[in-house]
């Protein structure tokens, strides 16, 4: 009799932690899976904005769980203008040098951008992935459903299937899968180049560990390579302190999501600040300037006849409280860089 | 007893709700044939007794029994309408016959409605609500209860929000019980092509498992007026409904220098802020709350060669004169009524009898001046420009003073955009944006407002205030300096004319906002499973 009621204790742990954002030991698993969870939104989030046409993202798809569901106009424009806004600056990236380039992604999840450049020709870089080994199986056992390979294999003229995988590692030419918990960083990681150009992107990663251990990954990175052209790119939440920011806050926390840096650096100066203080030029821009600026006419009328969007305070409102912040340094030739507008 | 049931069902030539909810009480007796059964939530068997204790036996002669239905008809129909709404103020979604037969009355009753309502004041205007029950709920808290306050909602009822359904049919069944407390007009969410993206439809769908309610609700909002003009709003801030109530409180004439023009409440009825009127508009007190740029007119910045940019159609503003009054023709109002509307003006529109005369009984278009009504916003430009939404137009100051003064309207109130505020007054108090879903998609983290006209005495047979405010008109834009209390010329505004393009508007009405929060989550059932408002992740 007794063995068929459930240990009650055991079901209530996650969901105890999760709410109350209380973290005893072993909580620690529990908030990393909620974490690792906002891939899941993240992906859902791109896919929805593929299929309603604002991205052209074929890949989107196979990396996507199928539960996905379609998000509201102003969440796909959102979307939409982050995903362009970072692509920008990978390109600049990109462009600015000619000789070999790595990318390496923090917290990468169910991210495409490889399979998008590769699609584009784009030549001469190498791609690095860092997350949690859990997120890396689940991409890498969608990676090898016959119809992604096709997909890529059509696509971007690479054999995935070809690539050496373990469980929750893959290694190919110039596209890599690290499992690393950015907590637990090795005094070195053996397949970082540290002399040639670098880009790292954290898109909405950073932000959920402590500020102390952000500091501590930013650097590590931002240290590593000391003569070669570094740049930066940090995409996360900011403005905490308005109605709208304390409202997201207390929504996420209610969720288990904590935003552990947003208070550390909560507005565009105190993002470029973080980049200058590790040496580097650093611009930061707000969702909807990127939306204003970046955006040419011709695509903003496209992007405004895809769906009817009777949200426009409500993506101002949201937009304000999204930011992109970049940085670079040892470069010779800046001006691609420099083109970048953002406010001062 | 079977048989009984079935001859009543041949001979009453009654609305089928009556029937269904006769049956359902035979229901409960045993009978088998009566088809229909209500979810036993939905029904408390005692309230369905005829008011007439008794009346109806079985062993009675059948007729009756149906003169007694007949008899104590409106009786039961409010009682199962009264059933109705306890149900959905529980925010549980009524059952789908019911759903239809509730469309089917409310479509009966809005069909009689003009495309512009005519509403007397005291009124309360609420703005978009978009699901948000829980917050109705408040708001009818903080506003007073129906049928004791009476409601003017101005569209956007559902979308967004987790329960678009209740909220709209629990409106709609004040609007069948109450006809005349409460208004109802069309927000530019009420359309199938949008309830299909904002998420009416599907909620819809996961709440009865087919379209079919929702179907029933696009019909209904197919018959919603476009407008309502609001009738014989004093000029003073109505009586504060939160303070002991005294009727003669009027009889002393209020001192003309400290007479409040708008206060602002918070939930719990205290007051805070206040704001008083005084000649042309230049108090300090409300200088101080408003930016002076998109107040300005273009006329004021003393170009000559200025000419106000109008709507084609209004050449003739010169011979527009404001209605004077006379020993023969006492003013209808002390104020200038007010229009009601979704979203805003059109340029296809330049007179409220342009509105009058669309048929409106259709899907909301994607262009013209229905759209318009629904779609457009005002906006700190000159004329008119084009609407980031896709749809409408934004519209400037000079067109609301104009469209304001050829109307004889004191002011315009419209919802449709947010304002963290709860409401947001612009272009000299000639337009006002009312708000009432608060932290809008649980996200937002504004507040919310509604907004109360008072009643001018001239209807409950008070004496008319001796004070000379009658047809009061205060100057909109241009200079300061002919201001004189009664004044009713019409300031000039000839074509090619003169320097000081002053329009003489009516007096704005008194107007008490109430400014309130969201409901507390968890308290009133919120739904704790659901993600609440999306983020980027």
């Amino acid at each position: 009799m007794s063995a068929s009621i459930p240990n009650l204790n055991t079901l209530r742990r996650g969901r105890g932690r999760g709410r109350g954002g209380v973290v005893g030991s072993g909580g620690r698993v529990d908030n990393d899976a909620i974490v690792r969870n906002t891939d899941c939104d993240a992906a859902t989030s791109r896919l929805s904005a593929v299929e309603a046409g604002y991205l052209n993202d074929p890949f989107a798809r196979y990396l996507t769980d199928e539960s996905w569901q379609r998000r509201l106009p102003l969440m796909n424009r959102g979307t939409y203008v982050r995903t362009t806004g970072i692509d920008r600056i990978v390109d600049t990236f990109l462009l600015s040098t000619t000789g070999q380039k790595q990318i390496i992604s923090l917290g990468a999840g169910s991210d495409t951008r490889y399979f998008r450049l590769k699609q584009e020709q784009h030549t001469n870089f190498s791609y690095h992935e860092l997350d949690f080994k859990e997120n890396n199986k689940i991409k890498i056992a969608r990676l090898k459903d016959p119809q992604c390979v096709q997909t890529i294999k059509t696509l971007c003229s690479i054999d995935i299937s070809t690539s050496k995988t373990t469980e929750d590692e893959l290694q190919s030419d110039d596209y890599f899968i690290h499992s690393q918990d950015l907590r637990d960083l090795p005094k070195k990681l053996d397949w970082i180049d540290e002399n040639i150009p670098t880009l790292f992107i954290s898109e909405c990663c950073l932000i959920y560990l402590s500020p102390e251990q952000a500091d501590r990954v930013l650097s590590y990175f931002t240290d590593m390579t000391t003569s070669a052209p570094t740049a930066v790119v940090i995409y996360e939440p900011i403005k905490p302190h308005d109605p709208f920011g304390q409202t997201m806050i207390r929504n996420l926390m209610s969720r288990g999501i904590q935003l552990q840096t947003i208070e550390k650096y909560s507005d565009l100066l105190s993002q470029r600040e973080r980049l200058t203080s590790r040496g580097l030029n650093a611009r930061a821009a707000d969702i909807e300037q990127i939306w204003r600026d970046w955006i040419e006419q011709e695509e903003k009328d496209r992007i405004d006849k895809l769906e009817w969007m009777d949200e426009v305070e409500e993506f101002l409102l949201l937009a304000k409280h999204y930011c992109i912040s970049w940085g670079w340094t040892n470069y010779d030739d800046e001006s691609r860089w420099l083109a970048l507008s953002a406010p001062t | 007893m079977a048989r009984c049931a079935a001859l009543l069902r041949q001979q009453m030539m009654r609305p089928e709700f009556l029937r269904r909810a006769w049956m359902s009480q035979l229901n409960e007796d045993g009978d088998e044939e009566a088809s229909f059964s209500f979810p036993s939530s939905l029904i408390g068997l005692e309230r369905w007794r005829l008011p007439q204790e008794g009346c109806v036996e079985f062993d009675q002669p059948r007729s009756s029994i149906v003169r007694s239905i007949r008899d104590n008809f409106e009786a039961i129909e409010e009682d199962a309408t009264d059933l109705a709404i306890a149900q959905l103020r529980a925010c549980r979604p009524i059952p789908e016959p019911q759903v239809r037969e509730l469309c089917y009355k409310a479509r009966e009753l809005l069909i009689e409605e003009g495309n512009v309502v005519t509403v007397d004041a005291p009124v309360t205007i609420c703005g978009d609500i978009h699901g948000q029950f829980h917050d109705l709920m408040e708001l009818f808290r903080v506003g007073g209860d129906v049928p004791d306050t009476n409601y003017l909602f101005m569209g956007d009822f559902v979308d967004r929000g987790f329960y678009s359904l209740e909220s709209f049919l629990l409106l709609l069944c004040l609007k069948v019980r109450y006809p005349d407390r409460i208004t109802l007009i069309r927000g530019n969410h009420e359309s199938r092509q949008i309830t299909t993206v904002y998420g009416f439809y599907d909620e819809c769908i996961r709440k009865y498992g087919s379209a079919n309610v929702w179907r029933y609700c696009c019909e209904v909002f197919d018959y919603l007026a476009l407008g309502a003009l609001i009738l014989g709003a004093s000029t003073e801030v109505p009586e504060n409904r939160m303070q002991e109530k005294t009727f003669d409180t009027q009889t002393t004439l209020p001192d003309q220098e400290s007479e409040i023009e708008c206060e602002v409440l918070d939930a719990n009825g205290e007051v805070r802020e206040k704001l008083f009127r005084s000649q042309g508009n230049m108090n300090p007190a409300s200088a101080s709350r408003k930016s002076p740029a998109p107040d300005r007119d273009p006329a004021e910045s003393s170009s000559p060669a200025t000419t106000v940019s109008q709507p084609p159609t209004s050449p003739s503003q010169s011979n527009t004169k404001p209605p004077t009054a006379s020993l023969f023709q006492p003013p209808s109002t002390t104020t200038g009524s007010l229009l009601c509307v979704h979203g805003g003006l059109s340029p296809l529109i330049s007179t409220l009898n342009a509105i009058r005369l669309l048929d409106r009984k259709q899907e909301v278009p994607h262009e013209g001046a229905m759209c318009d009504l629904l779609w457009s916003d005002p906006d700190d430009i000159e004329g008119w420009g084009l609407s980031p939404r896709g749809a409408g137009f934004l519209f400037g100051s000079d067109i609301v003073r104009h469209f304001n003064h050829k109307n004889d309207l004191s002011m315009i109130a419209r919802a449709h955009q947010l304002v963290m505020e709860g409401y947001k007054e612009m272009f000299s108090k000639q337009i006002v944006t009312v708000w009432s879903a608060p932290n809008y998609c649980y996200r937002c983290g504004n507040v919310a407002a509604i907004l109360e006209l008072g009643e001018d005495g001239s209807h409950g047979g008070c004496i008319r205030r001796a004070n000379g405010s009658e047809g009061r008109r205060e100057m909109v834009g241009g200079s300061v300096n002919s201001v004189g209390d009664g004044e009713t010329t019409n300031g000039s505004n000839q074509n090619g004319g003169g320097l000081n393009a002053v329009l003489w508007n009516l007096a704005t009405p008194g107007r008490r906002y109430r400014v309130f929060e969201a409901a507390p989550q968890g308290t009133r059932g919120m739904p704790a499973k659901k993600p609440v408002g999306e983020y980027f992740l």
